[in-house]
This record gives structure tokens, sequence and C-alpha cells, in this order.
């Protein structure tokens, strides 16, 4: 946690060492670390300056903004696509967008991220270089929306090109089955054949590949939101890294672990609500 | 007066050594126009973490700090003091006491009176405790009295040559003792929401995001601070860079290299090292003499030649940071000097005092193998000195790791061969410099003595200088003292000076005026172009 800091006397250290504990034996550290978990409190950081429940909790709704937006758009441009290009199969249409989805499944968000800057805030003027505020003005909702835009669209970009690429094989494998012959046969429109029919035996992969994403939307954000000055977990994940922040690391860690938890169960009341056939247990 | 002929002189050298602002900075001083009121400053910085000024030297935290705490002095471009909470002092015949008088009416941000039970609060409880840099002064000061309300008395143990140059925010900002007084200054919440006397009184902290001050209309400084508002963004360097080019930020205060160079000789931007000499300290590369064949003088003497110091400055600085002349830095103009033992570079010269050593190439061409322990940060410096040693047979081995971990190996473990090390020489060469030199400081502990160098004649001198009071004595010593170690070697020095910060001269003027930690201290006399003339 000094790292940030320059010289350090002796006297000094063995002062935090104390203050810190690390004097004390590790299964007592250990022991006592968990025991103040459980109640909910995660301990103090001193680089932030407070306790680390808190400094979570301040940077929540932030990355909830920009993830959450993110993940919809992800969602609705993955799926919608991936269904066309399913529909379009071997079309030129489902070319472009293979194309497409494979080209932002590899690109390094932080390239993308600066080009999209340097492109509508640096040279054309348009949006925000970054933050989520502007330094001075107004300010309110609209203001948040400006600066949302960019890291949004670079982040749903970005998860957005495995859904489409899952949603369009599912789509294309339920389309050869037998029920969707049947319903064709019945003289379903090939429009419900394949929205009423398909999809929804389709969505399930894709609800492994989105809901998987919501395990790991705390980490991968880390690097749109460095890139774009989002005031988020991501970026406090990254500054803790650097400044070895132990007490925020571990309180992330957990966290985070829970976030995992949570989307799994999501994951499984979704395939639940897909498909009725499933049991739990 | 002797101050006056040393100032001139030391702003001829500066006038000469200050490339970078020649081009720009001199627009501020050539146009004399009356300041104006209002405005606020967008200022791409790091994000703090707590904003007590006592407790930290983070250089994150300082920039802003500054603007809403005082010290009790503030050092000038040429790390004189200067008044800040304190207006006058003076000290005793003895050297031992100094007994400062305290500016009247100084109110903290919430109305409260300042007075000298703060400034003995602040260092008896924090700063002599808690302060990273400023608790080894505790060996140092007796003891702080407070005889009246606007008096303050230090007793030194013996006569301490620096003690002024830290008494400033950096190193001896004060708190409020009624707001910290039966707290614990690490975790105390007022931490977060800092009041204090200076210019600007802080407003709102989102970690991650910003801070944001505004203005503090009953300074103690009338007619000061001219901005109604200062904003510091969290950002990384190449967002900052971003949104500096962008026009969303006035003020950038760390760039990098390269990014100093793409704003400069730009219309509208001024890129400075002035305002920054608190920050200048000379880059070494250093050696472990306790280890063969570094215990060989000679040796030593040979690498210096090996490396390219201008070509390094050139290409791992981009030019920013000068080829260093001497061990300290040229930025403490009173003790400089760079009439020492030069290494030009000399492959030749440096080949020939090898042979002499006995240190032979083998049949590879190799004379022996080494290794340099280093951080991200020096990368592209490592890779230079690999390949300029090459070049005489010593063949380097890079062993790139994260910094805790060569701050480790360097200075508590000693488990090296060559490494690196970046802090500043603060102020006072009494300060950061001595203690990579001095053989009572080869300690385990991070930032001392690296080296194991240890000459008993050096740590002679280096203590008269901290019992000296008379400046210009004191300059001699130093300048035996840099002598002495560039003719040993121990370390060496590879690049001298400061990055450089950037700002929009275009809508900001006032910059160059509140000394050499200006950084921290900017806010009170920085105004707005496009301000009215008069407060409203």
């Amino acid at each position: 946690m000094l790292a940030g800091q320059s010289g350090a006397d002796p006297e000094y250290l063995a002062l935090l060492r104390t203050r810190l504990q690390l004097d004390r034996p590790l299964p007592y550290q250990v022991a006592s670390y968990l025991r103040d978990a459980a109640q909910g409190d995660l301990g103090f950081s001193l680089v932030q300056g407070r306790p680390v429940r808190d400094a979570i909790a301040g940077r929540l709704a932030a990355s909830a903004l920009l993830s959450g937006t993110a993940f919809v758009l992800a969602a609705l441009l993955g799926i919608g696509l991936g269904v066309i290009a399913a529909a379009r199969r071997g079309g030129a249409v489902d070319g472009a967008i293979s194309v497409c989805s494979l080209l932002a499944f590899s690109l390094p968000v932080f390239w993308l991220g600066q080009l999209l800057v340097a492109l509508f805030a640096v040279r054309l003027h348009w949006l925000p270089a970054g933050g989520m505020r502007s330094a001075d003005g107004p300010g309110g909702s609209l203001d948040v929306v400006r600066h949302l835009v960019l890291p949004a669209s670079t982040f749903a970009l970005l998860l957005a090109a495995l859904v489409v690429r899952v949603t369009r094989t599912a789509t294309a494998e339920a389309l050869g089955e037998d029920y969707v012959t049947s319903a064709r046969a019945k003289g379903a429109s090939e429009r419900r054949v394949l929205l009423r029919h398909a999809l929804p035996n389709a969505l399930r992969p894709v609800v492994t590949v989105l809901t998987g994403y919501l395990g790991i939307i705390l980490t991968g954000a880390v690097l749109v939101e460095t890139v774009f000055v989002w005031p988020g977990l991501g970026r406090l994940l990254y500054d803790s890294v650097l400044s070895r922040d132990t007490p925020m690391l571990a309180g992330m860690l957990l966290f985070s672990a829970a976030l995992v938890v949570c989307a799994n169960i999501l994951a499984d009341l979704l395939y639940r609500l897909l498909d009725p056939r499933t049991r739990f247990g | 007066m002797r101050h006056a002929a040393h100032r001139i002189a030391a702003a001829a050298l500066l006038l000469v050594l200050l490339v970078l602002s020649a081009a720009s900075g001199a627009a501020d001083t050539a146009i004399r126009a009356k300041p104006l009121y209002g405005g606020t400053l967008v200022v791409a910085a790091g994000d703090p973490g707590p904003l007590n000024p006592a407790i930290t030297s983070s250089g994150q935290a300082h920039p802003i700090t500054g603007q809403i705490f005082n010290g009790l002095i503030r050092l000038d471009r040429y790390f004189s003091p200067t008044p800040d909470l304190a207006r006058s002092w003076r000290v005793s015949k003895d050297g031992r006491t100094y007994t400062f008088e305290l500016a009247p009416n100084v109110r903290w941000h919430d109305g409260r009176p300042f007075s000298s039970a703060d400034v003995k609060y602040t260092y008896e409880q924090v700063l002599l405790k808690l302060h990273p840099r400023t608790a080894t002064l505790a060996d140092v000061i007796e003891r702080v009295s407070a005889p009246s309300r606007n008096v303050v008395v230090f007793r030194l143990k013996q006569r301490y040559a620096p003690f002024l140059t830290w008494l400033d925010e950096d190193n001896g900002a004060i708190l409020p003792k009624h707001l910290y007084e039966g707290t614990d200054p690490l975790t105390n919440p007022v931490n977060l929401r800092p009041v204090g006397t200076g210019p600007f009184k802080f407003e709102s902290y989102t970690p991650g995001d910003r801070v944001v001050l505004v203005r503090n209309p009953s300074y103690f400084k009338a007619g000061l601070p001219r901005l109604d508002k200062l904003v510091f963004r969290a950002m990384q360097s190449a967002q900052a860079a971003q949104a500096f080019e962008a026009g969303e930020v006035d003020l950038y205060m760390f760039p990098s290299g390269p990014d100093a160079l793409r704003f400069l000789n730009r219309p509208g931007i001024t890129v400075t090292e002035r305002g920054r000499e608190g920050a200048a300290r000379v880059v070494p590369l250093i050696l472990n003499v306790r280890k063969s064949p570094f215990d060989d003088v000679r040796v030593r003497r040979a690498m210096a030649y090996a490396l390219d110091t201008d070509f390094i400055a050139r290409t791992a600085y981009a030019g920013v940071l000068k080829p260093a002349k001497s061990p300290l830095t040229r930025f403490i103009t009173w003790a400089y000097t760079s009439k020492v033992q030069q290494y030009p570079h000399d492959t030749a010269r440096a080949n020939a005092i090898l042979d002499e050593t006995g240190a032979r190439r083998g049949s590879n061409g190799t004379r022996f193998r080494t290794s340099l322990i280093y951080d991200a940060s020096f990368a592209r410096q490592a890779e230079l000195i690999k390949t300029q040693l090459a070049d005489v047979g010593i063949v380097v081995d890079l062993k790139l790791m994260d910094m805790n971990s060569w701050v480790r190996k360097l200075y508590i473990d000693k488990d090296f061969d060559l490494g690196y090390t970046n802090f500043t020489h603060p102020a006072d060469p009494d300060v950061g410099w001595k203690r990579i030199y001095l053989c009572s400081n080869y300690v385990k502990a991070p930032f001392t003595n690296g080296s194991g160098y240890c000459n008993q004649q050096v740590d002679d001198l280096f203590r008269k200088a901290t019992e000296e009071l008379d400046q210009a004595k004191r300059g001699a010593i130093y300048r035996q003292l840099q002598r002495k170690l560039a003719s040993d070697v121990p370390v060496i020095p590879l690049v001298d000076g400061i990055g450089p910060w950037v700002y929009r001269n275009s809508e900001f003027r006032g910059f160059g005026n509140s000394g050499s930690k200006e950084q921290f201290a900017f806010g009170e006399k920085v105004w707005w172009t496009k301000g009215s003339s008069s407060r409203r």
C-alpha cells in the first residue's frame, strides 16, 4: 500500500504493521477476516480511505448502469442479428453478419475504445471523451446518457459478438428439427416458425452465454471503464491491483463470487422458464 | 545582498536549462494583464484516496489537498521559504529554536478560528507520527510549543539546516485540531470531506471520478483565489491526453514523455517544468558495490563511459529529461555543480579500462554476465542499458518485475547486481539526496542507500552540511560531495530533470508564481482569461 508513496520512516512502518494486525499470526488474521466478512464488514481500505463495503457500494450504481445497458444492448443486438443470420443462412446477409461479429469478437477493447474516442470526441466533438458527467455545466440524466453512449456501445459490441454466433448456430440447428417441419406442414408462416417455434428452443445456449456474462461483467468492464474513465467497479479493481490494496481486492473477490453464484441461479430459473421440462434438484 | 546575486545567477541558469518552457512559457510573463475573476479549471489528475495531507506523501493526493490546506511556509522556485500560514519567523543564535508568527484572522472552512494549537496538535499527533516522510523529523524536533494564539516555537535537538524546507503543505500541512483530536487520523471520516484553511473549500468527492473544490470567499490572503471552482478528474494518462486534446481538461498534471512532446509548440498550450522543481531528480543506475566486479571503481567508471546517457535521455525520456552531468539534480541551483568528473560516451575507453582490470573478454566476446532488476516504467531504459553494455562485453540479463519486488530485492534483501530507483531529491540535498550515499543509511528499508557505498569522508561531509546554516557554505560542501561521488560512481547518474506539466494558456494565466511545488498550490493565483474584472 506504500507503492504510491515516497520514502517511509521505519517507525512509521512498524506502526502500520501493528495497526493492520500484520504482527498477528496468519490463522488469526484469516479467522478475524472471515468473522468480520460474515457480519458484512469487509475491512477498511487505507488507500480509498473508507470501509471496503462503502467503496464497493459507491461504485455499484455506475457499473450497473454501464454493464446493464451494454448487456441489454448486447442481448437485443446479438439475438436479433443471430436470428436474421440463421434465417438467411448462406446468403450475403449471413456472411456480412458473421464477418462483423467475428471482427468485433477479436477486436481489442482498448483499441476500439481509443479509436471511438479519437473520432467522436477529439475530432468531431459530438460526444465526451470520458467520465460519467461533464466537469462543469447543468448535468442531469441527459448528460449521463451522452457520456454513456460510447462506453456502452463499445462494451455491447464486444458482448454481442459471441451472442450472435451462438444464436445463429442454435437457431439454424433448431430450424432443421422435426417440429419445425411439422409446424411448416400445418401451414405456419416462416416468420412464425422462426420466432415461435425455433427461437425459444434455440435460446438455451444463448441464456448460458448471457448469464455467464453477468458473472464476468465485473472483470470484463475493467478495460472499458479504464478506457472511458468510467467510475465503476472495474476501475476500482484495476486501481486496487496497482496500489496493492489487499483488503479492497479480497472484498471484491468475495463480491464477484457472490455475483457469479447469483448469475448461475438466475440461469437455472431462466432455463425453467424457457423449457418447463427442466427440473430442479 | 548575497541572496539576490544568487538568484540572478540561478535565474539565468534556469532560463538556459528550461528549454521546454522557453517557447510557450515566455508568453505568460510577457503578458502582464490584470487578473480576472471567476471560472472553472478542470484538471486531469489521479484518484486521490483520502484527502488528509498530513498522513500521506502521495503525489495523487497533494495536488488536491494543496489547494485546501496550507503549511507554515511555502518554497519558492529556488527552494527558499516564503510565508504561508506563518507570516514571519526567526531562528535563534544557536540555530535550534525557530519561532513562527502566524498570519492573523485565519479561519477554517467551517468558520472556526485557526490558531497555534492546531499547529502544535498536527505536528505532535499526526505529522511526526503518521506522515511517511515527516515522521523522520521526530528525531530532530525536541518539542513544539504554542506560547500564544499566533506564535509557534519549534525547539530542535540539534542544528538542522534543512528544517524550513520541511514545513510546506507537502510535508507539513496543518489540520483542524477540533475535527481530529481524539480520533484516529488514518480512518477519520473527515479525511473524505476535508476542512482546511486554503484558497479552496471541499465540495464533493466521487471516487474514481472527480473531486470538486469551490472558492473560499474568506481566504486569509486578500483578493485570492481568483477562480470559482476547481474540478479534478481521475484519469489515466492515455485518457487524460485525449480529454486534454478534446478540450475537456485545462490542466494535465502528469503527462508521459510522448504526450508532453505531442503538446509542445501548440498554440494556446504551455508545456513547462516551471513550478515542478520540487519533483526534480537524477535517475541513477545503482551498482551493488559490495559485490564483485562492481567493488572495483575502475569497472564502475568503465560502465559509466560505456553508457550513452545522451541517447538514453533522447529516446527513453523523449528528451524531456536531460542527461545527468552530476549526481545531484541541476534544479537545486545553490548546491549544484557540473564541474565534476564527466563520463562522455566512449566505448573504446571503457574497453581499455576493463582490459586493465583483468575482466578480459572470453572466446565469445563476453567479459562478465550480470543482471538488472527493474519494473515496466524503466523497460526502454533497461533495453538501452543492455545494448550499450553489450558493446563493451558486459552481458546484462534483464529481470522485469513489479516495483514492490525490486524494492524488496534491492533495498531489503540486497540481492541484485544492477538496479535503478526513481525518487525525487526534494527541496534540500540533505533530505532526498543524502540517503542514497550515506553509509549509516545502508539498512534494510526501502529507498535508502541501495548500492552499499560506504565512505567515512562522505558521511562526515554530509553531517557537516546538515549542521551548517549558511547556505553558501553548505553549497560548497555539497559541491565537494558531488565531485567525490562523481569520481567514485557508486551509482551512475543517467538523466536529470522533471516531467513537465501541460495547461491551456489561452484560457488560464497566472501559472509560474507559486513556487517549486506549484502543482500543489496553483489554485491560489491562477485566473481565467474570460473572467470578469471584479468580484460580483
